[in-house]
């Protein structure tokens, strides 16, 4: 082909000239029409959070009518520490915006950098988890457990715990709800720390590894995102 | 590889610490004001729960998911088709409707006569005021 061709432009030629773009590799490659240059990996963790996103649905929307039908459910506020699962709030934002940070600095090929923000938001996650299992714990030792809540002033001398005669919703959904979120907040930062010696591993930030960073980076903006919800619903309202 | 903005990550980060701080304070502000100015009342006229920090909690949460989602997972620059498929669980706010709906209707009509005494007298200043 001459340089005139090219220089014509696309306009003049409508779409027959595509095959002019290409350099004599068949077709050239187009963006999808309906998903555009998405990867697929990409679209494939899409719909996996929109299957884990229906899930978490449906164990709010039993949370929800378990507590609209009970009128006697307590205030969270007088159970839960607000203010502690706030702050817990507060990290795993941050770590999200560690998560796009390290992306960012993946894009401009700023291999340190990308580690670094990377490890920040691995790290995040774990101090999350810390909260949530200090906040288990504390819990439990006041009386609020899986199968039932039971109020230190309904305890006998002496007694330390007993199962609740009838199995009371409220801690139930709370551990089920939560401790489902807490599962997925352990599987992101294994994810990350997996994509964390992945990268230490390797001298180059190639596109492929930064497809895979962006996909991790989903599911744990995924995470964050349900913890919104969940924080509200749960503890909030 | 999609050019990132971290100017707007940031403003979305001290958006969403801002709202957060929001949400906690409000059931704080629930207990302290809440019978105040009428208005229990006023968030049970309005809302139909007779916490009227329910609602905005609701809302402030929607807003907040929905801002991770455009900006951290960078929907807002996907295909309308990948969008809407990312959309799709929030189809459980239909459920959540209906189920709302169907308990309050027992909550209020099926079973008037079996309401705890707060949400009794509540209900009485309700039937009053009109």
């Amino acid at each position: 082909m001459s340089q005139t061709h090219a220089a014509a432009g696309h306009d003049a030629h409508g779409h027959n000239d595509h095959g002019h773009d290409d350099h004599g590799h068949g077709m050239p490659a187009l963006p999808d029409a309906g998903f555009g240059t998405a990867t697929n990996g990409k679209i494939a963790m899409w719909m996996f959070l929109v299957t884990d996103g229906l899930t978490f649905a449906g164990l709010l929307l039993g949370y929800g009518y378990l507590r609209i039908k009970n009128t006697d459910w307590p205030n969270p506020q007088d159970v839960l520490g607000i203010a502690l699962t706030g702050i817990a709030t507060f990290l795993l934002i941050c770590s999200s915006v560690a998560m796009v940070m390290s992306l960012a600095a993946a894009s401009e090929n700023n291999r340190s950098g990308m580690l670094r923000w990377l490890f920040l938001t691995a790290l995040g996650g774990m101090a999350f988890l810390g909260i949530q299992a200090y906040e288990y714990n504390h819990n439990i030792h006041e009386g609020i457990k899986l199968w039932g809540m039971v109020k230190p002033e309904h305890l006998e001398a002496g007694e330390k715990w007993k199962f609740a005669g009838v199995p009371d919703n409220f801690a139930s959904t709370f551990y089920l709800v939560t401790g489902f979120h807490g599962m997925h907040v352990t599987t992101g930062v294994i994810y990350l720390l997996v994509m964390f010696f992945k990268g230490l591993g390797q001298k180059k930030i190639t596109p492929q590894y930064y497809n895979l960073l962006e996909i991790a980076g989903l599911f744990w903006h995924f995470v964050d995102l349900v913890w919104i919800l969940v924080f509200t619903f749960i503890y909030l309202i | 590889m999609a050019g990132h903005d971290r100017k707007t990550y940031i403003k979305i980060f001290l958006t969403l610490t801002i709202l957060t701080a929001i949400e906690v304070a409000i059931p704080f502000i629930d207990r302290k004001y809440g019978g105040k100015f009428g208005a229990r009342e006023a968030g049970l006229f309005l809302t139909f729960t007779p916490r009227w920090s329910s609602s905005m909690l609701f809302m402030l949460s929607i807003v907040k998911a929905g801002l991770v989602g455009l900006y951290f997972m960078h929907l807002k620059y996907e295909t309308k088709w990948l969008k809407f498929i990312a959309m799709l669980p929030a189809i459980a706010g239909f459920y959540a409707v209906m189920m709302c709906g169907e308990a309050f209707y027992r909550f209020f009509y099926a079973n008037w006569n079996m309401l705890d005494p707060v949400s009794q007298e509540l209900l009485d200043k309700f039937v009053a005021a009109r």
